[in-house]
């Protein structure tokens, strides 16, 4: 096919591309690579820049099915490692008697304190996961769970735009078909009820 | 409807657990959960429309199915296509032909899911190799060739901007400068 036809694609201009992405709170950086979350007009932007380069992850608001957010101890695990590490510099700065050197523990010992009380009060940690129909993706930015609803309160409004309200009715419980209530008494009565629950299938 | 499963133990949630204001366990591994779920959930998955076969002589025809009825034209080429051929992207109607090529060459946007920036790598091929200053010799040239040869090359989805770039082309043309006086100097001494 003939390039010049894609002429009448319109590209997407630089004014139009600075006004059509709101950064979301939330980032997570390493030496290798870092994500951010963008707020575009229909669908929220996952980007992953690694170096010299950036991949993208687009979900539609029409195709978004459900936000699962997961509580971590991440934040109570992280907090006693550094208030541990603390107190390990602290005791070394009680145990010798060198001024200079009891100085730097001591200094070391209230980075790590310091440390500790910012990931305190940073607040709970959570995984968050955004479901499509085809697929269920973490949003690895969204690893506090101040963040998430920060980020997921703008994003509600715009999905429930997108796809209308969700029915009440939806949200009740069904009662059991047949079928269903049948094979939870077979599930119950089995050894192992808990896990013929579960949708992932293990190889024999 | 598709099931919303736990994101640990991948238990299948059911609707007690949606929309709850504050944590609720998952009924497996007990974990605390927060599920938001959204009309898109209950929806059935939409089966892919087959063209209308042409009944009249007077019909326009689909160009990749002359046999079939063309609803509409490309947005891109305006070839007529049918209901199969059809695919709606950002409001926009295309035929497969052109959202493939306009996919490989970046447009329309939001197809492309990697894009490389080159204007970070000419910055960094302009501002790193000053910490061993002596490799600016090779690197300023190619930080300038990749600012000009990549001028019009898209950058960034979210950061559109040629600051990078311009900066990248001022250093190493400043880095130019100073090792063509250095080389003027030992030469005339």
């Amino acid at each position: 096919m003939d390039d010049s036809v894609l002429d009448l694609v319109p590209p997407l201009s630089m004014a139009r591309a600075e006004k059509m992405y709101l950064r979301l709170p939330g980032r997570v950086a390493s030496i290798a690579h870092h994500h951010r979350l963008w707020l575009g007009p229909d669908h929220l932007l996952s980007v992953r820049a690694t170096g010299f380069s950036e991949e993208y992850k687009r979900f539609y608001f029409r195709d978004i099915q459900a936000f699962v957010i997961r509580k971590t101890s991440r934040r109570g695990i992280l907090t006693a490692l550094f208030a541990l590490v603390a107190m390990a510099f602290a005791l070394s700065a009680l145990l010798i008697s060198d001024p200079y050197w009891r100085g730097f523990w001591a200094v070391l010992a209230g980075f790590g304190l310091l440390l500790s009380a910012v990931n305190w009060l940073a607040g709970p940690t959570c995984v968050c996961h955004v479901r499509t129909a085809v697929q269920t993706e973490q949003l690895p930015t969204l690893r506090r769970l101040r963040t998430a609803r920060r980020v997921l309160a703008p994003l509600k409004q715009r999905i429930e735009e997108a796809q209308g309200p969700l029915a009440p009715e939806r949200l009740q419980p069904k009662p059991p078909s047949l079928a269903e209530s049948a094979a939870s008494k077979a599930a119950a009565q089995a050894p192992n009820a808990a896990n013929g629950a579960r949708t992932t299938t293990s190889l024999p | 409807m598709a099931a919303v499963t736990c994101t640990k133990c991948g238990f299948v949630l059911n609707e007690t657990t949606f929309n709850q204001p504050v944590w609720t366990g998952c009924p497996s591994c007990k974990v605390p959960l927060l599920v938001e779920v959204f009309p898109a959930l209950f929806k059935e998955a939409a089966s892919a429309q087959s063209g209308q076969v042409l009944v009249t002589e007077g019909e326009a025809g689909c160009f990749y199915h002359p046999h079939k009825k063309a609803v509409l034209p490309c947005d891109a080429c305006g070839r007529f296509l049918c209901a199969l051929c059809d695919i709606e992207f950002s409001g926009q109607h295309f035929c497969p032909g052109c959202l493939e090529t306009g996919r490989k060459k970046g447009s329309p946007a939001g197809l492309d899911k990697r894009r490389t920036l080159y204007d970070s790598l000419a910055r960094s091929l302009s501002l790193l190799p000053l910490l061993i200053w002596p490799l600016t010799l090779i690197t300023a040239p190619a930080a300038l060739f990749i600012a000009i040869r990549y001028w019009k090359a898209q950058g960034s989805v979210v950061r559109r901007s040629k600051i990078f770039m311009v900066l990248a082309m001022l250093i190493a043309l400043i880095q130019i400068a100073g090792w063509t006086i250095l080389f003027w100097t030992w030469f005339h001494r």
